[in-house]
């Protein structure tokens, strides 16, 4: 079910209505909890069984580390929903990649087209992580006093429905935010209508849903470009172009997408983490990290570069780590060998950014067109890393830059024009976002919010699916 | 109304203000669309022109290879539902799910087993909201505030019908497609049994309602014409149906820009062809 469909905004609206009855409020968390398995099972009915699976397995696991009483049985226990859910995880995102590699080896007769037949249920890569932030929040909270406490209800049936509601509440399930159970249970309690934000909700709705309707779907029909074989047939200019288009396309799409998902959870009272600040102004590809889907990049720091060891190892060691995580990053993508690339393109730009920092003072002069060479720096490597994104063989993407040097093919200037149309909001979004002060922010008022309306309203691209659904 | 804080009353009555403003520009000036942002686009507002209102007694569909028939081009008995890059099967569908009867159909032979855009006719087929569309002009994906401004722009800078006419062939480009194609339709053809029984019973449920069906081919490179796949393919739909081709003389005088694209020109010329073509065939059938 898309977020910009009839039936969605139908499900809101009815969720809302019954939610804030006063005659049902005990009963807030099943309404949500309904409703979320009515999205969910909207297009893939059949795969509801495993999304209430993994949700169960993840309750009692998580019961079980919080209650046990000896420190291994928590670690066992944390260890099996762990498994679990990584087990999960590859069996139904990664086994069409080893049905490739069995099929290319050609041993095992019937096996290869088996595990490429494996269906991906949507969704899958975020909520088994948001499973494994409960196992392993639950047992830190044992042990790490310095980790964020929430308690587990003694009652078993209540925890199972709290962790129910958590894995599968519906904004956030199949593109994230990827949310902490540290930050989610907390806030598991009766709402009430007249506390709800709703102009905050509005103001991220509409930004949102502007950014995906009229950017991201309307930049999509131009990108459409960049697909084999047809980009070999245009100049260098279009091709970069292109380039810039879908990398702006790529920012709106998932940056709407969670705006869209956090404005929504507001409304039944609900705060989910930010997943965007602004990443295409980042000074240095850290700093990029810190603003691009920052749900999963503080879920990959605090679930498994930490735990590496993160900075506290020998120089080399933090260079591995870096290198591991991102790999992996790269490869919770998709099961594609592109996506480890691409993991592997931005290990690498971190890891020569480090060396590069230890060695020289040059980041620690601050000037304002340094700062403005070091945006474009990292936003043309970032950008060109998208071509891993959205070219689905590799040798294609190198084809494209290849086709950037040395084509001598035609201007697509209606193309061009039109990314610069579409492009030009986000340019402006972001320019906003450098020159605003705390008591001036030039986008906040009433006129340019009714204009994002009455453009969504008279023009918004054909619907497309979030690029983040697949994942 | 300070326009310059944010005030939840003031948004919705500006939005107000500003779509019952467009509204009413639409209905009174009726602007001209010539340019559409992407193809896309540009095939939804066809869909619906056609669906809304223009409705010729003579329809024809194909791929983008037709589409360069413009209406423009065209008298008004014919109608081109041509989508680029789509199929026949997008044209017989909508044709048949507006519930109009043609008198004729013209189906363009050359990429007739591509997947109906399945997408697009949900679109402008959405329960209940593709009839209020009709009414809502602002609703309708042709008077997008952009394509009003680009169409404006190409009416005001754009080139002319005598400059497009004038339009000289990029042989770089050409030849660089055209070896693109060669690769693509040496590939052997493989029947979708699925389509051409979509494509079989489309064309029953029109001749059973009285409509002539037609197929044609559009011109193309020579050097593509007996390509292995395009001559299975013409065997394909020779073997299963018998309806009358449309046989247009003389196919190499016209240019292709790419090898099976026609040239503005061409294209120009050969809709003359192609309807006096088939008003003689009317003629010969009575």
């Amino acid at each position: 079910m898309l977020f910009n469909s009839f039936p969605f905004l139908l499900l809101v609206l009815a969720t809302l209505i019954v939610y804030y009855n006063v005659y049902l409020k005990n009963y807030q968390v099943h309404i949500l909890i309904i409703s979320s398995f009515v999205f969910y099972a909207y297009g893939q009915p059949y795969l509801l069984l495993l999304l209430f699976l993994s949700s169960s397995i993840n309750a009692i696991a998580s019961y079980k580390v919080y209650y046990s009483q000896s420190k291994k049985k928590k670690k066992f226990y944390a260890i099996l929903g762990v498994s679990f859910n990584i087990s999960v995880l590859s069996f139904f995102k990664y086994s069409p990649l080893f049905g490739v590699i069995v099929n290319d080896l050609n041993s095992i007769g019937g096996i290869g087209e088996f595990l490429i037949a494996i269906p991906l249920p949507v969704g899958i890569s975020f909520y088994t992580f948001q499973g494994i932030s409960l196992v392993v929040d639950l047992y830190r909270s044992n042990h790490q006093s310095e980790c964020p406490l929430f308690k587990v209800p003694k009652d078993f049936k209540k925890h199972y429905i709290n962790t129910l509601f958590f894995i599968s509440f519906f904004p956030q399930l199949v593109a994230g935010p990827i949310v902490k159970a540290y930050q989610f249970y907390p806030q598991i309690k009766t709402k009430y209508f007249f506390d709800v934000e709703f102009e905050d909700a509005f103001k991220l709705l509409t930004l949102g849903y502007f950014f995906k309707m009229v950017i991201a779907d309307n930049l999509k029909d131009q990108t459409f470009w960049m697909a084999y074989p047809y980009f070999e047939s245009f100049s260098s200019l279009t091709l970069i172009t292109l380039l810039f288009g879908y990398s702006i396309q790529i920012f709106s799409d998932f940056a709407g997408y969670s705006l869209i998902a956090i404005g929504i959870a507001k409304l039944y009272g609900y705060n989910l983490p930010q997943n965007f600040n602004y990443p295409y102004i980042s000074r240095s590809f850290s700093e990029f990290w810190t603003r691009w889907h920052i749900s999963l990049s503080t879920w990959l720091k605090e679930y498994l570069y930490i735990p590496l060891g993160g900075n506290r190892v020998d120089k080399t060691r933090v260079y591995v780590n870096l290198f591991i995580v991102m790999l992996l990053g790269g490869l919770w993508h998709g099961a594609a060998w592109s996506y480890m690339v691409w993991g592997g393109y931005h290990g690498g730009l971190l890891i020569a950014e480090r060396y590069f920092m230890q060695y020289t003072s040059f980041h620690t002069i601050q000037n304002r067109l340094l700062d403005g060479i070091r945006i474009l720096f990292v936003f043309t490597l970032v950008t060109l890393g998208w071509l891993l994104f959205k070219l689905p063989e590799f040798w294609q993407a190198v084809l494209y830059v290849k086709s950037i040097i040395f084509s001598t093919g035609v201007h697509r200037k209606d193309v061009m024009m039109m990314i610069f149309f579409y492009s030009l909001p986000i340019v402006v979004y972001y320019a906003n976002y450098l020159m605003r002060s705390e008591e001036k922010n030039y986008l906040d008022n009433s006129l340019i919010y009714a204009v994002m309306l009455f453009l969504i309203i008279t023009n918004s691209g054909s619907s497309g699916e979030f690029i983040y659904f697949q994942f | 109304m300070n326009l310059f804080t944010f005030n939840f009353k003031n948004v919705i009555s500006i939005f107000l203000l500003l779509l019952g403003i467009y509204s009413l520009l639409l209905m009174i000036i009726q602007p001209k669309v010539i340019m559409f942002q992407n193809i896309q686009q540009k095939n939804y507002s066809f869909a619906q022109e056609f669906i809304y209102g223009n409705k010729a007694p003579n329809i024809i569909v194909g791929s983008s290879m037709a589409a360069r028939m413009k209406n423009e081009f065209l008298s008004e008995d014919f109608v081109n539902l041509s989508f680029a890059g789509g199929s026949v099967l997008t044209g017989l569908q909508t044709i048949k799910k507006s519930g109009f009867i043609p008198k004729t159909i013209y189906i363009e032979e050359n990429i007739i087993f591509r997947d109906k855009d399945q997408k697009l006719i949900d679109a402008v087929f959405y329960p209940l909201w593709w009839k209020v569309k009709k009414y809502i002009f602002v609703l309708q994906e042709k008077y997008q505030p952009l394509n009003i401004i680009i169409s404006k722009l190409k009416g005001s800078y754009g080139k002319s019908h005598e400059e497009y006419m004038k339009e000289i062939r990029n042989e770089h480009i050409y030849k660089m497609n055209l070896m693109i194609h060669k690769k693509n339709l040496i590939m052997p053809f493989i029947l979708d049994q699925s389509k051409l029984d979509n494509l079989k019973s489309l064309i029953n449920y029109f001749e059973e309602n009285g409509t002539l069906v037609f197929f044609f081919e559009m011109p193309i490179a020579k050097e593509l014409e007996n390509s292995a796949q395009l001559k299975r393919q013409r065997d394909i739909i020779k073997n299963n149906f018998e309806n009358e081709w449309l046989e247009i003389p003389k196919l190499n005088k016209y240019m292709t820009e790419d090898g099976i694209h026609l040239m503005y020109k061409s294209a120009y010329t050969f809709s003359f062809t192609f309807q006096e073509r088939a008003e003689s065939l009317l003629e010969e059938i009575k």
